[in-house]
């Protein structure tokens, strides 16, 4: 007869319980503290460490055991980073570069007439216009050359680039005045916006009418600058207080 | 004093032709019609300041063209098909894998006509039409089509004020010692290697940061490929020789050499 032994095959899982721990990254946390606690009892004078090295009282090993903590105030200067952004941002002020526009545009129309008057002044070497209603302004230039250098002192002066095609258009100064007011000093061209070519802008004075009101338009850059105020300053108080609540649990 | 009068002489006689050609029908112009300007300013300036050097006189069919967006479209379609390249290669029924033995006899089975199993409309048949790669997609235009609209593109760009012209021998003014009458960046001394901070001063002193510019030389210039290494998503550099509509419509800026104005000039003239 044939013996069948059983092989009883007992199995023991090896499970241990612990009581659950929410919080486990505190105990990296814990570690770390205990450590720094043990390295580091008490801050010490500058001085007094340098003689405690010199008199021989506190070995390299000692020394090498002073290790501080990752943390942002362990840190010390600027990132290389920004240091080099700095450098090239200063050497791009500084790089020579031939300004011939003025950094300041034309604001008013009587800086506008000014400045009219002086580079009409400059090619016609007459010195006897004094206003810009005088008819001489209003006459044709007599010549290319006496324009180029007209519409060469008004940009200049203006540090306005007037494009090529109103500079063939405009024939007299005075068609420059009326271009500039027309186009500069109404804000038109401030307000174009080269990716909405077809844009129109409507204002409150668009509308006469009382019961009209006009929603003012908040350009994107402002709702992002506005937007980057807001977290920047969200970021610091978050700081401030985290930096409070480690300083309290320290003391 | 302005610059090169003569080499627009035979681009002035083409202008004239244009202009009369409505007139032909009849017996000439009437007695009181206005005479359309036969050429139009362009400021040729110095680089990387702008400064003004000089007037440039352009033909009007060469910057002044009126708008004409249909033949733009068909310039535009025309060269994207012809930068097309397919890699497709389906095999045809001669390449299929199957044998050419007929599935069915023709009559008797109960069932439809069959040829072999190569047959394209047969499941895993081969394609019918099949073609070989490199495909072939390119189109025809007429020439003197692609040259209007050419011209129309740049009198766009230029109404616009988006096109600088660079360059001139016999200017009006002065080139400043930190600028050159060509499309290139130099250090600004032998012993500093600033072209770049030079480039990128001129990008932000004209609020071009995020623009696309386009760049069109007579000839190669190492400088300006060199020190434009930072903003090559933005600037494209092109040899005259190499430009297209494309080119001249994507761009939010251009930049020209005078020399390269007149090679394109007389080159799309008809």
């Amino acid at each position: 007869m044939l013996t069948r032994t059983s092989l009883s095959l007992k199995s023991t899982r090896s499970l241990h319980m612990t009581p659950a721990s929410n919080d486990f990254m505190s105990w990296f946390k814990r570690k770390q503290t205990k450590n720094t606690k043990d390295v580091i009892p008490t801050a010490k004078d500058t001085r007094e460490v340098i003689d405690e090295i010199e008199s021989g009282k506190m070995t390299i090993n000692n020394v090498s055991k002073l290790k501080l903590k990752l943390a942002e105030e362990d840190f010390i200067g600027e990132e290389p980073g920004q240091v080099n952004l700095k450098n090239r941002l200063h050497r791009l002020e500084t790089v020579p570069f031939n300004k011939w526009l003025s950094k300041r545009q034309v604001a008013s129309l009587d800086d506008l007439d000014l400045i009219i008057l002086r580079a009409y002044k400059d090619f016609s070497k007459e010195s006897g216009v004094i206003s810009v209603t005088n008819s001489s302004i209003s006459t044709p230039f007599p010549d290319l050359v006496s324009k180029f250098f007209f519409t060469k002192s008004l940009q200049a002066q203006t540090g306005v680039l007037i494009p090529d095609y109103q500079l063939t258009k405009l024939s007299s100064p005075m068609s420059f005045r009326n271009y500039f007011i027309e186009e500069i000093l109404s804000g038109k061209q401030a307000k174009y916006n080269e990716l909405e070519p077809n844009a129109i802008h409507i204002d409150e004075e668009t509308y006469s009418a009382a019961s009209v009101y006009v929603v003012k338009d908040v350009k994107q850059k402002d709702l992002k600058k506005k937007l980057g105020r807001i977290l920047s300053e969200v970021e610091t108080l978050e700081r401030e207080s985290a930096k409070k609540a480690i300083e309290r649990a320290k003391h | 004093m302005l610059s090169r009068g003569l080499f627009w002489k035979p681009l002035f006689k083409n202008t004239r032709l244009v202009r009369f050609q409505s007139g032909k029908t009849g017996t000439g112009p009437l007695p009181n019609a206005a005479r359309p300007p036969r050429y139009t300013l362009a400021t040729v300036r110095s680089f990387p300041s702008l400064e003004p050097l000089n007037f440039a006189p352009v033909p009007t069919s060469v910057l002044a063209a009126p708008l004409r967006r249909d033949l733009l479209w068909r310039a535009v379609v025309y060269e994207n098909d012809n930068k097309r390249v397919g890699s497709s290669n389906p095999p045809g029924r001669s390449e299929n894998g199957y044998s050419r033995r007929k599935l069915l006899p023709q009559k008797g089975s109960g069932k439809a006509r069959a040829g072999d199993a190569n047959s394209p409309i047969r499941h895993n048949g081969a394609r019918a039409l099949a073609r070989s790669a490199p495909n072939d997609y390119t189109t025809e235009l007429p020439k003197k089509v692609y040259s209007s609209a050419f011209n129309t593109a740049l009198s766009y760009q230029y109404r616009k004020g988006n096109l600088f012209v660079i360059g001139g021998d016999n200017s009006l003014a002065e080139i400043n010692s930190l600028d050159v009458n060509e499309l290139d960046v130099l250090p600004t001394s032998l012993e500093a290697d600033d072209g770049d901070l030079v480039f990128e001063k001129f990008i932000k002193e004209f609020k071009l940061e995020k623009k696309k510019l386009l760049f069109i030389t007579s000839d190669l210039r190492p400088g300006l490929f060199k020190y434009t290494e930072q903003f090559k998503n933005e600037v494209s550099i092109v040899q005259q020789e190499f430009v297209d509509v494309n080119d001249l419509l994507k761009a939010h800026r251009i930049f020209i050499e005078l020399e390269a104005l007149e090679y394109l000039a007389v080159t799309h003239s008809f």
